[in-house]
């Protein structure tokens, strides 16, 4: 049975799962604005352990803490990605060598295997907006907090071509954590909303 | 020589015939077991068990032969019987052999020397050396029958019988050609296993199998027979992997007789393909994994929120593996900052080493109030501890990680942190335990108060445990809901919470009838969950997040910038490998009437892959594989297979999917 989009956060045992509380709204509102999606008003948490997992075809995880899943939780996730779900991964630290980076890559690739970079014209840069210089930055790069680095491309566990998990070490977390189009430099604002768009776009269809 | 002196000869003479008869006896029986044996193995193979027990057998059965030979002569130590035994052959005697030896009265001179007179007279030559000849020679005979039925015997054959040890089944003799000049020369094979010496094993060695089940690194040697018939040009192996791939040819050796090829067990599964001239055989490689350990963090048994920094922390750990542990460390992960700035030190807070055990406990206590822990901080505490692999590992096992975490009051406005009424859990607590020293009072006084008086205070208890039930209630409905939102789930301490307010319901019905022993029991129940829940949380639980619904028709396509729109499908959901091994199993159940052989080596394939891709079917394939080896009617067991991939590849379904262009 079709259901509408739903925004799907994931809950974990250890960590800030619930740093970026704001995302689920804002991503939802900037789908709305690009697209026809037909979208669930209301984003939900999901615990990553739970059966209900695997009603939301698109999980979103951030956080800042080390991250260390449950056996429970690693094995609802494999599951969750060997059906078919979509898991985006994002480091809300924006910071190489921070600890969330460190530990959920970690987990990532004990259960996924070793995380590839994505290449920058992957059809996950024109999944709806072009964006030919791959991923756009945050303003955090810009600004040179963090590690002072540009991180100019994403990270995923890919099948041939296809996306399964895909992994951003670029705090988009941030970026969507505030309201995406009110009192922001137009630079800073709309790159990341329109990637939002494309990685919810990619996910949804092939 | 006087007739004493004779008996006496005579005597010898007949133990040393006792003696011989007996060696020999026991001797032709012993190597008549073992042949009887060997021909037994000839026509149909012995399991090495039942040949194991051969030679004992025939040693126990020689054994036996000579103790009753030696009993049945025991005779022939009396001078007396001696006597008699010659007197029986010679009547002519008259007892005067008997006499002289065993007189009832001393005799006199003149009867002794008529004795001897008369014991004289009488040729006893014929008497002794018949019979004495007569049974060596029989025994004899039959040793000979025996010696020569075990030089019958096939060299190979005998030293199954002789010397049975695994992989014998190379010495049995081929079987005669039919109808080739040169047999398959790939039946029987014989696998020697050797594990990695980490892991401390001994060497093991598979008859014909199937599959070779063995540890990563391990050596397999495979070996067989008939490369001195034919040319060894037709001899081939090689391996490839289960999952598919190129196959890589294996270097085969040829010594005399024996040709062998050996092999690293790969990581994953694979398929090793003998061949000979038309002939081929799959043996499936199985890697058995060295498991990494089982690490159990055994305390702090849960995730817990201080309200302050203060205590000790116990950490206890429980660790074990399938083969040998090496080493294992307590980590504590230490996280402070808030907003975007956090800083993580690792620390390690005990380590152990444990040279090839196999279980071991890791112990150590941490001091909360001298690590200057403030508001908001975390603590994240495991264990990890490494096994001895050296060939695929060392294999690396964590425990779960346990978030100890400093509680911010600041916080509160972005973590819905519930506080879960610290004071009235508390207070219930103390409650909960004054009713049941209330309770049990009453038990106490209950033969010195009359029945209605007894009756009413435990109806007065009734009451009591009603009101602090509707406390507890309050708790799970302050716990469960979000004020504005309504019911937002249940947590884990809820959970507890309406377990023990159902015990206190009961105990309250309970009460009510005067009950008191019954309501006792579920009043202490009550009070056993309620300490859990203040052991588990310390009080504070971290709430769920409230979510805010957008007005998505009132932004509906506002956005500024062009996209690239086009309609798009649904993505699809990736192949099962679980769907096609059930396809490929269906095809070689259907073929299993009119092709057996290729239906068994496409089940060896397809066991191969499931080894991988559907590890539950891995077993009911590989029994009904077997079965099919030995003769039997696989059917049965590979419906079963059949089923339990059926029933998975229905259960899982698909995740939802979605509508609408994006």
């Amino acid at each position: 049975m079709s259901k509408p989009f739903t925004f799907a956060t994931g809950i974990y045992a250890s960590g800030d799962w619930e740093s970026a509380s704001l995302v689920p709204q804002n991503v939802i509102d900037v789908l709305a604005k690009y697209t026809s999606l037909e979208l669930n008003p209301e984003g939900v948490n999901v615990r990553i352990d739970s059966p209900e997992l695997f009603e939301y075809p698109f999980l979103f995880i951030t956080g800042h803490l080390p991250v260390f899943f449950t056996p429970r939780e690693r094995a609802n996730l494999k599951e969750y990605v060997r059906r078919g779900g979509f898991l985006f991964v994002d480091d809300h630290n924006h910071d190489i060598d921070g600890v969330f980076h460190k530990t959920m890559t970690e987990e990532l690739e004990k259960l996924f295997g070793k995380l590839q970079k994505i290449p920058n014209d992957h059809r996950l840069y024109r999944a709806f907006f072009e964006f030919p210089d791959g991923p756009p930055t945050t303003s955090h790069e810009l600004n040179g907090w963090g590690d002072n680095l540009v991180h100019d491309y994403l990270m995923g566990i890919m099948e041939g071509d296809r996306i399964d998990v895909l992994y951003s070490n670029k705090d988009y977390s941030s970026e969507w954590h505030v309201k995406l189009t009110e009192n922001r430099d137009r630079r800073e604002v709309d790159d990341p909303a329109k990637i939002a768009v494309n990685i919810v776009v990619y996910a949804l269809t092939r | 020589m006087n007739v004493l002196a004779r008996v006496r000869r005579a005597r010898t003479v007949l133990l040393c015939a006792v003696a011989a008869s007996a060696i020999l006896g026991a001797a032709a029986i012993g190597a008549g077991v073992l042949a009887l044996a060997s021909v037994a193995d000839l026509l149909v193979p012995l399991p090495l068990g039942a040949r194991r027990l051969m030679l004992p057998a025939a040693a126990a059965a020689a054994a036996a032969a000579l103790l009753v030979a030696g009993w049945r002569g025991r005779n022939a130590r009396s001078l007396g019987r001696v006597a008699l035994y010659l007197e029986e052959r010679l009547p002519q005697l008259r007892f005067a052999l008997a006499t002289a030896v065993e007189p009832a009265v001393p005799p006199s001179e003149s009867a002794r020397q008529a004795l001897e007179r008369a014991v004289a007279s009488v040729d006893a030559r014929g008497a002794l050396w018949p019979p004495v000849a007569r049974a060596i020679a029989v025994r004899a005979a039959a040793l000979a029958a025996a010696l020569f039925a075990l030089a019958a015997v096939p060299v190979g054959t005998l030293e199954r019988i002789l010397d049975p040890r695994p992989g014998d089944v190379l010495l049995r003799p081929a079987p005669a050609a039919a109808d080739a000049p040169v047999p398959n020369r790939l039946v029987p094979i014989v696998v020697r296993v050797e594990p990695p010496r980490y892991a401390g094993r001994e060497p093991f060695v598979l008859e014909d199998p199937a599959t070779v089940a063995a540890l990563p690194g391990s050596r397999i040697e495979v070996r067989g027979r008939g490369a001195s018939r034919g040319s060894t040009d037709s001899l081939g192996a090689s391996i490839a992997p289960a999952s598919g791939g190129q196959a890589r040819d294996l270097a085969l050796r040829v010594d005399g007789d024996a040709w062998s090829s050996a092999i690293v067990m790969p990581a994953e599964p694979a398929i090793l393909r003998l061949k000979d001239r038309a002939y081929d055989r799959l043996v499936v490689l199985e890697p058995v994994p060295d498991e990494p350990p089982v690490v159990s963090l055994l305390a702090p048994l849960r995730d817990s929120t201080f309200a302050e920094p203060k205590g000790k922390l116990d950490i206890d750990v429980q660790i074990q593996d399938d083969i040998g542990l090496a080493r294992a460390e307590i980590e504590l992960l230490y996280t402070s900052g808030g907003g975007e700035r956090f800083e993580t030190k690792r620390m390690i807070v005990g380590r152990a080493s444990f040279d090839g055990r196999r279980e071991a406990r890791l112990r150590a206590a941490i001091v909360l109030d001298t690590m200057g822990l403030r508001p908001g901080d975390v603590l994240h505490v495991r264990a990890v501890a490494w096994d001895r692999n050296d060939v695929t590992g060392p294999g690396k096992g964590e425990s779960e990680t346990r978030t100890i975490r400093i509680r911010d009051p600041s916080d509160l406005r972005d973590v819905n942190i519930t506080p879960a009424a610290v004071a009235a859990i508390d207070t219930s607590i103390l409650s909960q335990r004054m009713l049941i020293i209330r309770a049990e009072t009453l038990l106490v006084q209950k033969p010195q108060l009359e029945t209605e008086e007894y009756t009413r205070r435990s109806v007065r208890l009734s009451a009591q445990q009603g009101a602090l039930r509707q406390r507890v209630l309050s708790i799970i409905n302050e716990l469960e809901n979000i004020e504005g939102v309504g019911f937002v789930g249940h947590t884990p301490t809820s959970l507890v919470l309406r377990e023990a307010a159902e015990e206190m319901r009961v105990a309250e019905s309970e009460l009510s009838i005067a009950q008191v022993p019954v309501a006792l029991v579920h009043m202490r129940k009550a009070l056993a969950l309620l300490e859990k829940i203040r052991d588990a949380n310390r009080y504070w639980i971290r709430g769920l997040l409230t979510t805010t619904p957008v007005e998505i028709e009132s932004v509906r396509l506002t956005g500024r910038d062009r996209a690239n729109v086009a309609p798009r499908d649904p993505r699809e959901r990736p192949e099962d490998p679980r769907r096609e091994l059930l396809q490929r199993l269906n095809r070689a159940i259907a073929l299993l009437d009119s092709d057996a052989r290729a239906a068994g080596d496409s089940l060896q394939l397809i066991f191969a892959a499931s080894l991988t891709e559907a590890r539950d079917v891995s077993e009911t394939l590989g029994q009904a594989i077997e079965a099919m080896q030995r003769g039997e009617d696989a059917r049965a067991g590979l419906i079963a297979a059949r089923r339990r991939l059926e029933r998975r590849v229905d259960r899982e379904g698909t995740l939802s999917s979605w509508f609408g262009t994006p």
